[in-house]
């Protein structure tokens, strides 16, 4: 993810990167750019304005604080830490110093997503009544031994690395918190793995909206899907353009409601899609966070809030079937 | 780049269409169009530049009713070689103009383009808000509109604040030289370039009109097309002096581009290439092996692929263009 954001920061042409740090050498290897191995020894010599933070999740924290506590702004990969404890303390390190946190909650920035939430609040289709999403990996012959199934390191499963993206979403297309009705986290296949491959969850918004979620890792093919369906159509939102392609091709089709056959015949009528063959996701993202900094502009995408906020829900999810959360 | 396509099965698209054509009408302002150019074409301009592109690579591509098309090798835009002060007597010809503005056009008009007219709007609506963030008030210049229904339509839409025609058969043409337009939020250009021989000025004046940030919103037959590349001169919907500019998709981002605009989206929502084709396939050139054994052996599934993947590709012959003016 580092080299993503490096790469995006380059695109951009404001940034100018001054120190990479890695506690691997060889992934550092042909930048021109001064290398630490050390995260504070990297901070303390450079002082750089901003830190780019892409690491475990489980030295997210730590760092991010550090730099926001040395008064510089901080952009952090999701998720923000293991738990819900974590991204709190992150929130509260920020509104200390007053300084910039954001998240990369990065599929918002996709254009689906973007085409989704503009349809959405132009009231086109009336008003969200629920959401299903599916959010689906393939894993992989060494996925069992990955750092993200390594609970010490990554604090969760895939619905902690996958799913979280599709919670931030469906907060942010009902504009809403939610809270779990129901949920489920289980190792279908990948028994000996200690972390979940497979979370399934029901909930309900502050508006009463009723959403449900499977994240999975044991999908054998990667997979996006997400339906929004509201009081006078339905957005249905496939695939997810990535550099691999391998979630397939990403398009957004909405239908209106036409019981009068208007426009096709009666459960069939017209269909408008979209479909895109460029991904600017990582782009759009690195723009915030320059205007943010740069510019005093407000910070739209991945606060702190509601770092806390989907990181509150997830551990909902974790917790419901112990009992701790209902 | 959003590439996008609004989709019905051909068959569907037939039963919802019935009617759309208005033959009768249609075929009346054919004929007047014919014989307009039968009186006035003498020679081609001698044109030596694309018109769009300003490339001087442009090859005669096919010839209708005596007139020469030249089409651009570098921007795959087509043009009618003719006269300026002909297509200047051409839009103000008033045989045509009664014809479009008779009760029975306009009613017939109205009637048939409804639904079609309420989705442009639920279009303008949602591409409105996705580039503006709003979907209301806007101040909408409304280049070229020969519909009355679609006139009303638009201004008694809560997209519309402040609404103005330009260059259209529903205003005097003294009104219209006298107007002085304010900088305008949204400008609507739709099935209007067809007959500019000067494109680049068009988009210009388009420009000065515009607010900063506001959007261009261009409907236009596409040179870049499928019908219209596979029939050439026996496209019957094509004809001067009605169509003299048919720009391709490259073509259009060049003058975006050059005239200070972003282009935002191309698309080509079209439905009905494909059985256009089909329909008048004696027109397709005998060398073109392909498409003649493809429309004698496809099946409605494989047909139905096919406009998908035109539709898709920005392919299909209607192009509808959206670009934000920058400063």
């Amino acid at each position: 993810m580092g080299a993503t954001r490096y790469q995006a920061m380059k695109r951009h042409g404001g940034f100018q990167i001054v120190a990479l740090c890695d506690t691997r050498l060889d992934h550092m290897e042909g930048y021109r750019e001064a290398k630490y191995q050390e995260w504070k020894e990297c901070i303390d010599a450079c002082e750089p304005q901003a830190v780019v933070v892409c690491t475990f999740n489980m030295a997210i924290p730590d760092v991010v604080c550090y730099a926001l506590q040395r008064g510089m702004a901080v952009f952090s990969e999701k998720p923000p830490g293991r738990t819900l404890e974590d991204a709190v303390r992150m929130q509260k390190a920020q509104q200390e110093t007053g300084t910039i946190l954001k998240f990369g909650f990065n599929h918002r920035a996709h254009n689906s997503i973007i085409e989704a939430k503009a349809l959405i609040d132009s009231k086109l289709l009336g008003d969200v009544v629920c959401i299903r999403g599916v959010y689906g990996k393939a894993g992989n012959s060494e996925f069992q031994s990955e750092w993200r199934n390594n609970p010490e390191l990554s604090g969760g499963g895939i619905l902690l690395d996958q799913g979280i993206h599709m919670l931030d979403l469906m907060c942010y297309l009902t504009d809403s918190d939610m809270h779990v009705i129901n949920g489920e986290v289980s190792n279908l296949v990948w028994k000996e793995m200690k972390t979940e491959d497979s979370a399934f969850a029901m909930l309900e918004t502050d508006k009463g909206q009723q959403i449900s979620l499977h994240s999975s890792a044991i999908q054998w093919r990667h997979k996006f899907d997400m339906d929004i369906i509201c009081t006078n159509g339905y957005i249905a939102l496939n695939g997810l353009l990535t550099s691999t392609r391998s979630y397939g091709e990403e398009s957004i089709t909405y239908y209106r409601k036409d019981l009068g056959m208007k426009t096709g015949r009666l459960g069939k009528p017209k269909e408008y899609t979209m479909c895109f063959d460029e991904d600017f996701s990582w782009d759009i993202e690195m723009n915030e966070f320059y205007d943010v900094v740069m510019k005093g502009k407000e910070l739209i995408n991945g606060r702190p809030e509601e770092a806390v906020r989907v990181m509150k829900i997830i551990k909902e999810i974790y917790g419901y079937k112990q009992g701790d959360v209902r | 780049m959003l590439t996008a396509f609004n989709y019905y099965e051909p068959e569907e698209e037939s039963r919802i269409q019935t009617g759309m054509k208005e033959t009768s009408l249609f075929e009346q302002e054919m004929n007047v169009a014919e014989r307009f150019t039968r009186i006035h074409y003498k020679a081609p301009a001698g044109r030596t530049k694309c018109v769009v592109c300003g490339s001087n690579k442009i090859l005669e591509f096919y010839e209708k009713w005596g007139v020469k098309y030249l089409r651009c090798s570098d921007c795959y835009s087509i043009m009618a070689d003719v006269q300026e002060e002909d297509v200047e007597e051409y839009t103000h010809l008033k045989e045509m103009r009664d014809i479009r503005l008779s009760d029975e056009s306009q009613r017939i008009g109205s009637e048939s383009r409804q639904q079609r007219w309420k989705e442009l709007l639920d279009w303008l609506q949602y591409r409105t808000f996705r580039y503006c963030g709003r979907n209301t008030n806007f101040s909408i210049l409304d280049y070229g509109n020969r519909w009355k229904g679609l006139s009303q339509l638009l201004q008694e839409s809560a997209l519309c604040g402040k609404y103005e025609l330009r260059d259209s058969i529903l205003i005097d043409r003294e009104q219209d030289e006298d107007a002085k337009a304010e900088p305008a939020d949204l400008i609507l250009a739709l099935d209007y370039i067809q007959q500019k021989i000067k494109p680049i000025q068009f988009f210009r004046e388009v420009h000065n009109n515009l607010k900063k940030d506001g959007l261009f919103i261009l409907g236009v037959k596409a040179g870049s097309g499928f019908d219209i590349l596979t029939l050439r001169g026996n496209n019957k919907n094509t004809f001067p002096y009605e169509h003299i500019l048919m720009p391709s998709k490259e073509g259009i981002s060049v003058m975006l581009v050059q005239t200070g605009f972003e282009l935002l989206e191309f698309t080509t929502p079209g439905t009905f290439d494909l059985n256009y084709v089909k329909a008048n396939k004696d027109g397709v050139a005998e060398d073109d092996y392909f498409m003649r054994y493809f429309l004698e052996t496809a099946t409605p599934g494989a047909e139905a692929d096919f406009q998908r993947f035109i539709q898709k590709r920005g392919l299909s012959s209607y192009a509808q263009v959206i670009a934000r003016r920058m400063d």
